[in-house]
């Protein structure tokens, strides 16, 4: 019982303490984005055949 | 020449495997080829305009570009094609005359991840005529609009791009003088892809025309709001010049002091002394960037860095099935648009346009030709030529004037839709599209003699780089050599 009553704790804040550095990892690499882009599709929407 | 169905679907793979957040965008030249259409095929253009947007739609684009060739079906087309779109048509100088108030939207600003981006709309100056007094219409230049707005967007957002339908000089002089600007993607017809190219702190880039290809911009986006280049590959490269340096003045040294051994060898000691300089150049530039590097890390003043790729969009790839479906629908609806159009149309014999057909029968037809010409015509008639028009058939695009003057044997510069009613000796590519049209020929022979060898122009009327990339000319020649047939 007693072990419990230390285990729960200890436990919490030891995942509290992995989420946390988690964030800090994702908020230290670098956040890429992506742009898909066009122009002039000229009204191309497939081969004729 | 592309499919929008192979695009959706790559870009579909693409975001599944990625969990970077995206936009996408078309800076304009969408809709229609040209600034005019032609009349005699209004009313296919329409409907494969309406088509892609569609397909555009299903696709989720975030903004197109208004550029003045999606204004060929006339300003309320447009603005008809607008309230179908669920995506912004931006520009900000395309206004009415009488309020100089844009009629589409200026701007549009959204949100990806953390990344708040303005995207502006620039439309290029279109040819007089291309709006009526009706429309009310007029294309304001740039320099009016663009400097307030970029400056009121970058204040909003961290990130201002500018869909341009401009020269490439002006969208050049616009990264001189708006910094505020970070990226271009023009919308200037071009065969070619032109990857980023950073001019003062603003990338401009865009894609070859036809929908041949379409662009990947991955990028982070630094405090500094600074584009940068990484070093990291280039320093890798400059460490292994200097060891190769490095080993080389090793050879010179092993033996001892160079200026000693050398004293009375002025040649190689200027080659000792060269390396050396050289050596302790690169040395020092090594030494700049590497400090550099750390400057900006401990500022955290980091460069934001881009990488872009290009995806060609190729007949062989898979189709997005939604959008396939919305280019089926519409092939289908452009087909029986024809078929309408050629009810209403007279009959034809033959002609380069409409005016030359009632002066003369220029064309005289396969059958005819076949008379004098026996050997050429069976030699012809096992060809892929003499099949043209049964592929149209197959695919049920007969009436597809996008299609059909390169499946026939007349050449049409005038109203294509005259095409649509041809007698069956000219529902193929016949002798006389390569060797002109026949009829004083066949009256006349040696009087009117005709090109035996067709010229490559005759042949790249068809087959263009676009559609027939492999196409050589001397090569095909050897392949459809009618009159060595005659000879043999």
């Amino acid at each position: 019982m007693l072990r419990t009553q230390h285990f729960l704790p200890s436990l919490v804040v030891s995942l509290l303490f992995v989420f946390c550095a988690m964030d800090v990892a994702q908020a230290a690499a670098p956040q890429e984005y992506m742009i898909f882009y066009s122009n002039n599709v000229q009204g191309e929407t497939e081969p004729c055949g | 020449m592309g499919g929008l169905s192979k695009k959706a679907y790559q870009i579909k793979e693409i975001i599944k495997e990625n969990t970077a957040p995206y936009l996408i965008l078309d800076a304009g030249a969408l809709l229609f080829k040209n600034e005019r259409l032609n009349p005699g095929k209004q009313s296919q253009d329409e409907i494969t305009a309406t088509g892609i947007v569609a397909a555009y739609n299903a696709m989720n684009y975030d903004a197109v570009g208004i550029s003045r060739h999606d204004l060929a079906a006339g300003l309320d087309f447009l603005i008809n094609i607008r309230d179908r779109s669920q995506f912004p048509w931006l520009s900000a100088n395309l206004v009415r005359i009488s309020t100089n108030q844009p009629i589409f939207e200026s701007s549009s600003i959204r949100k990806i991840g953390d990344l708040k981006v303005g995207i502006i709309g620039i439309t290029e100056n279109v040819t007089p005529g291309t709006f009526s007094k009706k429309d009310d219409a007029a294309i304001l230049p740039w320099t009016q609009i663009l400097p307030q707005l970029a400056e009121d967007l970058s204040q909003s957002c961290d990130m201002v791009i500018l869909l341009s339908s401009l020269s490439a000089t002006e969208n050049l002089q616009i990264t001189k003088e708006l910094t505020n600007i970070h990226m271009i993607l023009q919308a200037q017809p071009t065969s070619a892809n032109l990857n980023p190219v950073q001019h003062a702190n603003t990338l401009v880039f865009e894609t070859a025309n036809r929908g041949k290809y379409f662009g990947l911009l991955r990028f982070n986006w630094s405090a500094s709001k600074a584009w940068g280049v990484d070093n990291t590959d280039s320093l890798l490269t400059l460490r292994q010049n200097l060891d190769r340096y490095a080993w080389q003045v090793k050879r010179f040294t092993s033996k001892g002091d160079p200026e000693e051994i050398f004293k009375t060898d002025p040649r190689r000691l200027s080659s000792y002394r060269n390396l050396v300089q050289k050596h302790d150049a690169l040395a020092d530039e090594i030494n700049a960037i590497e400090k550099d590097i750390e400057y900006q890390k401990k500022k955290g003043l980091l460069f934001s860095t881009f990488a872009n790729r290009f995806f060609p969009l190729d007949i062989s790839m898979p189709d997005h099935k939604e959008v396939k479906e919305i280019v089926e629908e519409t092939k289908k609806k452009v087909n029986e648009a024809g078929k309408n159009l050629a009810q209403n149309v007279s009959p034809q014999k033959n002609s380069e346009d409409q005016a030359s057909f009632q002066s003369n029968n220029l064309y005289t037809g396969w059958k005819i030709c076949a008379k004098c010409h026996d050997q050429q015509t069976l030699f012809w008639q096992k060809s892929k030529h003499r099949n043209a028009y049964q592929t149209l058939i197959n695919q049920q695009q007969q009436y597809n004037l996008d299609c059909l003057p390169c499946h026939i044997t007349p050449a049409y510069s005038g109203d294509v839709s005259n095409a649509l009613k041809l007698p069956e000796e000219f529902l193929q590519v016949g002798c006389e599209t390569c060797h002109g049209p026949g009829n004083r020929h066949s009256a006349d022979p040696s009087g009117w003699p005709l090109q035996s060898i067709p010229g490559e122009i005759v042949c790249k009327r068809c087959h263009t780089p676009d559609r027939d990339e492999a196409f050589v000319y001397l090569n095909k020649m050897k392949l459809l050599g009618c009159s060595q047939a005659a000879t043999q």
